[in-house]
């Protein structure tokens, strides 16, 4: 069965099979690592690569005519080649307006979010074990629940008929409800909800790579806290503050559930336009485009963050 | 002095943040409690006729299966998946190792409007829409990568010369994979699977492009209700639904240590 072997088996080596089976399994064998990669690789080939790459010829493609129910496909006109769906983007007012707007609440989110996820990362960074526990559980346990059911909690609770307004309308320092929702504040707020636990941890990760003893070298020299913090701390926690900003200026600009909820049609968001192209008005066409626009207002930062990645020289150790 | 008042406010905001994401949680869970006809706190009596109103409603019925139902077959691929590709990265070399990391956390980085919207065109397009199947597929595209960087960093963990000895003593790769590897990544592949669960539970945006009337998960099942607030039957929908992620997170706290989150790096 096995060839002829002069040399013996290896530790783990078990005798080979003849034949073009042999070279395959022998090949695969040889190669684990390709075979452990190819299920996952043909998923995301499948179902994430295939599916962008369809959707941007969708974005190439006609218009429906009217309402959307034109013959055959309703969402868009296969066969057609155009740039009209990126042309209108891009000059219709319109769009532009919500372009800007994704833009702002992007840049808005990230620095709001960065500054109060800081400030939580510093209180995680110095509390004791347990408690440190307790706190990194409630930062990250919104993540896991519902954008939805965060948003109906918010509601409930900054809404006209809320449990914030009920009580300022019962002490009397309000006579009428004050509107804390379907507004700015609310869609910032929401957005910041959804994107903290990602800072926190972000920051809260670099904050305990710092060796503890140069801040104590430091106090010991003779400097205050606050100084100990700005001219030790603070510079080497950097590093997660960029991440945390880039993160939040993602997940900033994508917003969707926070905006479409908690604010109004003044106030709506890029990704909110994908999905009303796409599921109000059947144009899948123009709401693919939208999509891509969006997918390079991300790329941008990303591809910047990593071009400064790659740059910045080596640190020498300490 | 200023450093006095500069730290009582930074613990006050500190405080107030982490307020913020928990007091519209508990609010939930009280509104649903309600026995009044509004959506309001509950005075004096509690009631779970809200409780009792969604589950016994066929609609809210038919959405929680399916959401479990999905979440289930979303497990069942993301986590053969990742583990087949954690394996992958931690036992050996790969030679692109930070492009294909990077392909693999990819689907992360893309707005799940964007996922949706693709997946949509792409499924019906194959015939994939409008079964539970399309839903997981889609819930998978952000299971993977979590999966992926739980089990890297467990398989990781473990000691290899006690793989290398079973090897040794001439079992077959997958005989030491199951008999030795396995039941020392335990905790790590519960943690991988209970997230995997609770992500497709959660997801929502991706979900309301791939429902359809007959099949729809709960968030989607409550996203038309949110915008009139009429009852508090949205609360107890909610507080369903914290209720199955506190549940699987209590069990993940009893498996691993929070704070290596952080500080395994």
């Amino acid at each position: 069965m096995s060839d002829a072997r002069t040399v013996p088996l290896a530790l783990g080596e078990r005798p080979r099979l003849r034949g073009r089976l042999a070279t395959a399994l022998g090949r695969a064998r040889r190669r684990p690592r390709l075979l452990l990669c190819l299920p996952l690789g043909l998923f995301l080939v499948a179902f994430f690569l295939v599916p962008a790459v369809m959707l941007f010829r969708i974005s190439l493609a006609d218009n429906p005519g009217g309402s959307g129910y034109g013959e055959g496909t309703p969402f868009y006109r296969p066969g057609t080649w155009t740039l009209g769906n990126y042309v209108r983007f891009f000059t219709d007012d319109y769009f532009r307006q919500i372009a800007i707007f994704t833009l702002e609440l992007g840049l808005a989110t990230a620095v709001l979010a960065t500054a109060l996820a800081y400030l939580v990362a510093y209180r995680i960074y110095r509390a004791r074990a347990l408690r440190k526990s307790a706190l990194l559980m409630i930062v990250i346990f919104p993540k896991f629940t519902n954008p939805l059911v965060l948003m109906y909690g918010f509601l409930l609770v900054f809404g006209a008929n809320g449990s914030i307004n009920k009580l300022l309308l019962a002490s009397g320092v309000v006579s009428t409800p004050v509107p804390m929702v379907y507004n700015l504040f609310s869609v910032l707020l929401g957005e910041m909800v959804l994107v903290l636990p990602y800072c926190v941890l972000s920051i809260a990760a670099v904050l305990h790579t710092i060796d503890g003893s140069l801040r104590e070298a430091a106090a010991g020299l003779g400097a205050t806290p606050l100084r100990v913090f700005l001219e030790i701390t603070l510079p080497l926690s950097l590093p997660g503050v960029w991440v945390s900003l880039l993160l939040s200026f993602i997940w900033g600009i994508g917003a969707f559930a926070s905006p479409y909820v908690l604010g109004n049609p003044d106030l709506y968001t890029l990704a909110i336009e994908v999905e009303r192209q796409a599921n109000h008005r059947l144009n899948w066409a123009m709401g693919a485009a939208v999509a891509f626009v969006l997918i390079g207002m991300i790329l941008v930062p990303v591809l910047a963050f990593i071009r400064i990645q790659r740059d910045r020289p080596v640190e020498a150790d300490a | 002095m200023i450093a006095r008042v500069g730290a009582a406010a930074i613990t006050a905001l500190s405080w107030v943040t982490l307020g913020l994401l928990l007091i519209p949680l508990v609010t939930s869970l009280l509104v649903s409690l309600t026995p009044s006809e509004f959506i309001a706190l509950p005075t004096g009596r509690i009631s779970l006729r809200w409780y009792q109103q969604f589950f016994g409603e066929r609609t809210w019925n038919a959405a929680l299966t399916t959401t479990l139902l999905v979440a289930a077959l979303t497990v069942a691929i993301s986590f053969p998946l990742g583990l087949l590709a954690a394996t992958a990265f931690t036992r050996y070399h790969l030679r692109w190792r930070a492009v294909v990391h990077m392909a693999i956390m990819l689907p992360l980085f893309v707005p799940s409007v964007i996922l949706g919207i693709g997946s949509l065109s792409f499924h019906r397009a194959i015939g994939l829409w409008g079964t539970p199947l399309s839903l997981a597929v889609a819930h998978s595209l952000w299971a993977i990568p979590l999966v992926f960087v739980v089990l890297k960093s467990t398989l990781a963990g473990v000691d290899r010369s006690v793989e290398e000895a079973a090897a040794g003593l001439g079992a077959h790769p997958l005989r030491v994979f199951w008999e030795v590897t396995l039941p020392l990544i335990a905790p790590g592949v519960f943690v991988a699977v209970l997230f995997a669960f609770l992500i497709s539970v959660n997801e929502f945006v991706m979900s309301l492009f791939l429902s359809t009337p007959r099949m729809r998960t709960l968030p989607v099942a409550i996203w038309p209700q949110i915008q009139y607030l009429l009852t508090p039957i949205v609360a107890a929908a909610s507080s369903v639904m914290i209720a199955i992620t506190l549940a699987i997170l209590a069990v993940t706290v009893k498996l691993v240590n929070v704070r290596r989150l952080i500080e395994y790096r």
